[in-house]
């Protein structure tokens, strides 16, 4: 196992050299740039632009430009963002508290929802129970989810009130209340509806995936034979049954971490959540190349490690599996 | 699926039916929006003028939801939410109010002739400080930090992006503490705005970095009302009272936070609820419900100019005509007057609440230039497309080449509408469109992001390049209006490869232009300027080579404890929201 996760690690190296070329490529091959966020400027000269193009390394021709980027990002430095002049990576580790925060603890609370849900609409199919998880699913996901944030702040924000205080039951945006000392329940009031938003989609998607898994095993002859043979019938569900089931979830969710560090631009958006997801579309906007490659580059990293995760634990719960 | 039993099955369907209604309603398209028979917009009442209250309270704490700004360094800072940020604790020489009027802020006064302040070939201005001026660390604001801002702004490797003027400069002395002596090489009509959108700190660091400056992110020391106690990125800003500021007794308040809040419909929900105190751009369509809201609403113009430019030369060539060839169907001025006249700015627009119409760019300030305003006759425009030779003979409802100037008979006479998408032109474009079809022209939307439409030659703007037939489109006008004239109307401003700057995108190419902007270019004098901008002004409005419009106009809203801000957006970026915020107080 170890020799086989030495491998897939110096695989890696070449697959993010590619992934940064085509990476690279990709985002100057998108019409516009970073100078046009300047075109409206009335201030700003045409030599002032030449000058402006020049100090941040736009001049050079593009192969230029991506080895520069290259021997910097080698070294772990990932360049100043076209747009704040800041060090990417700064921009970066300023946003990801708050983008695990929020993602990491929708994980949680969508894994603690989503797992017992499947189990129980697979153990009781087609039951009233089954039939609203599945509906509620399917609404899940078919919903956009931007407006399911819109509707839920325009709900708990705009239209209820806390009896006591007359203020909104929950707050419309930021990570907490301005001003107030820390508080674990205000920070927990003011990631209710983003994490709700976020995590409605990913509860349908878990508990269906489940459930179908679940089933699948359910008919599988060695259940057949647990219960044959007089074991309870929790143990049949939870050692046997579950066990099982969940090794393409685990897959699934392995595969998801690294969504956890890349944030959603709708819910940031929507509830001012200062993550990620809302530093990628800024970037994306005004074309600030070094903050983008950063992301992306660090997102592949992570994919590729997740998959490798997604690998080894899959081995561990699978004893059939062996890597050479 | 195998329902087990008639109530199951029962409630299976009610839900399914239930959340199907639901899930239709959120998809269902918003209807199309289409202009009025008649304006019937309800005119938004003249805010009374309050009585000048004796003595402000002094005090408290507003809070205004809006973007996070990239920087708060003025001479880097681009977009309009870092101007407004930047006005609360950085302040230039002078400053500007909402008639266009200098006046004195650092400086102790607009230099001229008469003080002594303009030299007789205008080539050097003397700006005097006002006197005990301190930075917020204590420590005294003296001309040094005038010719050290030059001298960061100037810098080949400052990244600085308001550098008009600066390269112009060739020295400045300083012969003391209040007095800074600037040295054009040639006459710069607009000195007056030279440091007027802030002063550096001597202290802030190496010019070459000045992209990198730790001061861009603290701003300390500055020399504003406020100053920067905190910023928490994507999350807040603080501004707190500057104890140094200059006119005793102000800021009123003690302190503004500033939230980013990206999403307008979020900002508007917290100003409801009176958990977000300033609005800024309050979106048009809201300004009836937000008169139940307990808000207090201001109109201004916004610094944009909003037109519609006829490229005249062959659609894809850069170059001007001559060399290039004229424009198929625009290269006749009879059929730029036929759209003009097809078009009506009323109908375009129809999501403005009280917009005001201009006839050219020179309608501000010193130099207004009077016009006749636009005729709106589909009847007569069609007459003049048919003796343009442009004829529907094949009743199709699309006019084609008969004769006519410049293209090939029998061509079609399709033309392409360009806009930048996803800021609220599309609506105004769609009534373009309608209005230029209503006369027999094929006009579709070509859209681009703003980024693109208004990026560099280099980086494919279609603007710049010369790729559009009709380009619906704004732009900053700034104070002096002698670098964008030149910008939209100089031969030598024509963006092409060799040359990529400037924003002649209609490619006008006339000596008689020229000269005149030459002309503006090289006098102090007031009404010399303004003649020459006004034989510009007729000669672009009897051509036909823009359809001009109006501003944008922008609607601030406060909750109604705030008082004693007034709204200044037309001379951006020298005004935003926060020009006056030492005045601001609150009365609850």
């Amino acid at each position: 196992m170890s020799r086989y996760i030495a491998r897939r690690l110096l695989q890696a190296i070449p697959l993010l050299l590619l992934v940064s070329v085509c990476v690279f490529g990709m985002l100057h091959l998108v019409p516009g740039g970073p100078m046009g966020v300047y075109g409206k400027n009335p201030n700003l000269t045409a030599e002032g632009l030449a000058r402006l193009r020049a100090s941040l390394g736009l001049d050079q021709p593009l192969y230029i430009q991506y080895l520069r980027w290259l021997g910097k990002a080698i070294r772990g430095d990932f360049g100043y963002s076209y747009d704040t002049r800041r060090p990417a990576l700064v921009e970066i580790k300023d946003r990801l508290p708050a983008t695990l925060y929020l993602m990491g603890s929708t994980f949680i609370v969508v894994l603690l929802i989503s797992i017992p849900l499947g189990i129980i609409s697979a153990l009781k199919q087609y039951s009233v129970l089954d039939i609203i998880v599945t509906t509620l699913s399917f609404v899940g996901q078919a919903l956009p989810a931007f407006w399911i944030g819109l509707v839920l702040m325009l709900i708990f924000y705009a239209w209820l009130r806390n009896p006591f205080t007359g203020k909104p039951l929950l707050p419309a945006g930021g990570m907490h209340t301005l001003g107030k000392s820390f508080s674990i329940i205000d920070y927990v009031k003011h990631l209710i509806l983003p994490a709700t938003t976020q995590g409605l989609a990913w509860v349908s998607w878990y508990s269906r995936y489940l459930r179908s898994s679940m089933l699948d095993v359910l008919h599988e002859n060695y259940i057949r034979t647990a219960r044959g043979k007089g074991l309870r019938e929790r143990t049949v569900i939870y050692r046997h049954a579950l066990r099982n089931a969940l090794i393409p979830l685990v897959t699934i969710v392995a595969m998801d971490l690294p969504y956890l560090f890349g944030g959603t631009v709708y819910v940031e958006t929507i509830f001012a959540w200062p993550g990620m997801g809302r530093l990628f579309f800024r970037a994306a906007e005004r074309r600030d190349y070094p903050v983008l490659m950063a992301v992306i580059m660090i997102s592949a990293a992570l994919i590729i490690l997740s998959n490798l995760a997604a690998d080894v634990v899959y081995a561990y719960i699978d004893p059939r599996i062996r890597y050479e | 699926m195998f329902v087990k039993s008639n109530a199951t099955r029962i409630l299976a369907l009610g839900m399914t039916v239930a959340l199907l209604v639901v899930a239709t309603s959120a998809c269902a398209p918003a209807p199309t929006p289409t202009p009025p028979a008649e304006a019937t917009a309800t005119p938004i009442p003249p805010t009374p003028t309050p009585a000048p209250p004796k003595v402000p309270k002094r005090g408290g704490s507003v809070i205004m939801a809006d973007l996070e700004p990239n920087t708060m360094n003025p001479y880097i800072a681009s977009e309009m939410v870092a101007r407004t940020c930047i006005g609360f604790v950085n302040r230039g020489l002078v400053g500007i109010d909402p008639e266009g009027k200098w006046f004195p802020q650092m400086a102790a006064e607009i230099p001229t002739r008469e003080n002594g302040g303009v030299s007789e070939d205008g080539k050097t201005i003397t700006w005097r400080l006002r006197p005990g001026l301190k930075w917020s660390d204590g420590t005294p604001l003296t001309s040094a930090d005038i010719k050290f801002t030059w001298e960061a702004v100037s810098h080949p490797k400052s990244t600085a992006t308001q550098t008009q003027g600066f390269d112009l400069i060739e020295s400045i002395e300083t012969p003391d503490e209040l007095t800074a002596v600037v040295h054009y090489k040639e006459f710069w009509a607009p000195f007056v705005s030279q440091f007027a959108l802030g002063l550096l700190p001597r202290t802030a660091g190496d010019p070459a970095d000045m992209g990198k400056w730790e001061w861009n992110r603290t701003l300390d020391p500055t020399n504003g009302p406020f100053m920067l106690k905190e910023w928490v990125a994507a999350d807040h800003m603080t501004f707190i009272r500057n104890p140094y500021w200059y006119e005793e007794g102000k800021p009123y308040l003690d302190e503004v936070v500033y939230r980013f809040v990206p999403e307008f419909e979020t900002q508007r929900q917290m100003l409801k609820t009176g958990e977000n105190d300033i609005h800024h751009w309050l979106d048009a369509t809201y300004l009836d419900e937000a008169k139940n809201w307990g808000v207090t609403i201001k109109q201004a113009s916004s610094p944009y100019w909003m037109r519609l430019d006829f490229k005249l030369s062959e659609r894809g060539d850069p170059r001007p005509s001559p060399p290039a060839k004229p424009h198929a169907i625009l290269g006749d001025v009879r059929v730029r007057k036929a759209i003009e006249l097809a078009l009506k700015r009323e109908d375009i627009t129809y999501l403005w609440r009280n917009p005001v119409f201009v006839q050219s760019m020179f309608c501000r300030g010193d130099f207004v230039c009077e016009l006749p305003p636009y005729e709106h006759d589909p009847e007569k425009a069609k007459a003049m497309l048919e003796e343009a030779g442009w004829i529907d003979q094949d009743g199709d409802g699309i006019r084609e080449c008969h004769g006519c100037m410049y293209a090939e008979e029998g061509t079609k006479m399709r033309l392409s509408v360009t806009t930048y998408s996803g800021w609220g032109r599309e609506p105004e474009e769609e009534v373009i469109i309608e209005q230029l079809k209503a006369v027999g022209i094929d006009a579709y939307a070509e859209n681009y992001e703003a980024t693109v439409l208004y990026g560099t030659y280099g980086e494919g703007s279609p603007a710049r390049r010369g790729e559009f037939d009709l380009l619906w489109w704004d732009y900053e006008l700034g104070v002096d209006p002698q670098l964008k004239a030149e910008d939209f109307y100089a031969s030598w401003r024509i963006p092409t490869e060799e040359s990529p700057g400037g924003f002649n995108c209609t490619r006008i190419s006339d000596p008689e232009i020229d000269e005149w902007l030459r002309i503006a270019g090289s006098t102090i004098d007031i009404e010399t300027r303004r003649e020459a901008y006004c034989n510009i002004a007729r000669k672009i409005y009897e051509e036909a080579v823009q359809y001009s419009v109006g501003f944008i106009p922008i609607y601030s809203a406060t909750t109604a404890r705030v008082k004693g801000w007034e709204t200044n957006e037309a001379f951006s970026p020298y005004a935003t929201m926060g020009w006056d915020c030492e005045n601001w107080y609150i009365e609850e």
